[in-house]
């Protein structure tokens, strides 16, 4: 976010199991009925550490940032909807950590 | 789904009358085990409160709240995991760490669970991966699968009660990601921010932000799992 506010730069990455469902056509699905193993992993493994780079481009003629980053829970909501979901309902807040970057 | 003839045509069900306990078993096995002990009119009753309840029927959804994981279930139904070594379930007993008396007119006698401090207590539920012994298997938690596979072999050394009971003195609460200590706990953090330029080719530069974040998993299992 510049400093008036306006966004600039926005991303998300999703670390879950997934299973194919029923353990065919390497198609995602949801639902116990549907799920016997996982096709794809990408959570986060116990005592393991991930490391996520993101470069974010300055643009032209600003000279500040602040960058947020968050770690959310959700149960059962697509990270795509992240903003319309009720904090503590659908959502769930594991971290937050803000930033302010400056060019020299 | 299973009474819509195409997705499991040969579950031998095409209506909610159809249902029997065991195509309610790949879920309640872990969700409402002492079904297993209910005739197939109850499967019936409880397919036809449940969808009810799914189209806004407040009284049916009251109802359906009232069958839950109570006491019983952990404290007796699957107090005993190793039953060749240490017996089949006491009916009239509830079960803990110690054996002695409990007041209570049906179940006086506390009986003693080997395992029920221990982390295969909560893995009967807390899940491997899929539930094989079912003609149509099911899997929903994988968490005990994770603690066993991953956590284990990765030096870790807690039991789930230690976590999710012990520490914190959260006891029965167990709770997990809806909790702000918990979420604390599970995920160790790091974020670092630096501003460069980089030269695109001569004279020409971008500038950015080279975010780093770090991410550390404390929990005895995978994140997100249950």
């Amino acid at each position: 976010m510049t400093p008036d506010g306006k966004k600039v730069f926005e991303d998300y990455k999703v670390y879950m199991p997934m299973a194919a469902g029923w353990d065919r056509d390497n198609r995602m699905m949801f639902g116990a009925d549907r799920k016997t193993g996982y096709m794809v992993d990408t959570s986060l493994q116990p005592g393991k550490t991930v490391k996520e780079v993101v470069e974010i481009p300055f643009p032209e003629g600003v000279k500040k940032m602040k960058v947020s980053v968050r770690l959310w829970y959700l149960p059962t909501s697509p990270a795509e909807n992240l903003d319309q979901l009720e904090e503590d309902e659908d959502k769930f807040l594991f971290f937050a950590e803000e930033k302010e970057v400056s060019l020299p | 789904m299973i009474i819509d003839g195409k997705t499991y045509p040969y579950a031998n069900a095409r209506r909610v009358e159809d249902l029997k306990v065991e195509h309610l078993m790949i879920c309640a096995k872990c969700h409402l085990p002492q079904l297993k002990y209910a005739e197939d009119s109850v499967a019936v009753e409880l397919a036809k409160l449940v969808l009810s309840a799914a189209e806004g029927d407040e009284k049916a959804l009251e109802k359906v709240k009232q069958l839950n994981i109570n006491c019983l279930i952990c404290h007796q139904e699957v107090a005993i995991v190793h039953k060749w070594r240490d017996g089949f379930v006491d009916r009239s007993a509830v079960y803990g760490k110690t054996e002695g008396f409990h007041p209570d007119p049906k179940y006086g006698k506390l009986k003693k669970s080997p395992i029920i401090d221990r982390a295969v207590f909560c893995g009967q539920c807390h899940g491997l991966g899929p539930n094989f012994e079912f003609p149509h298997p099911s899997q929903c938690a994988t968490a005990y699968g994770s603690y066993l596979h991953a956590y284990i072999p990765s030096g870790g050394t807690k039991t789930c009660q230690d976590c999710h009971m012990r520490e914190d003195n959260l006891g029965h609460f167990m709770p997990a990601y809806r909790d702000k200590r918990m979420a604390k706990k599970a995920v160790d953090y790091s974020v670092e921010v630096i501003p460069y330029s980089y030269l695109h080719k001569p004279g020409v530069y971008h500038n950015k932000a080279r975010v780093v974040v770090k991410m550390t998993n404390k929990a005895g299992h995978r994140i997100p799992d249950g």
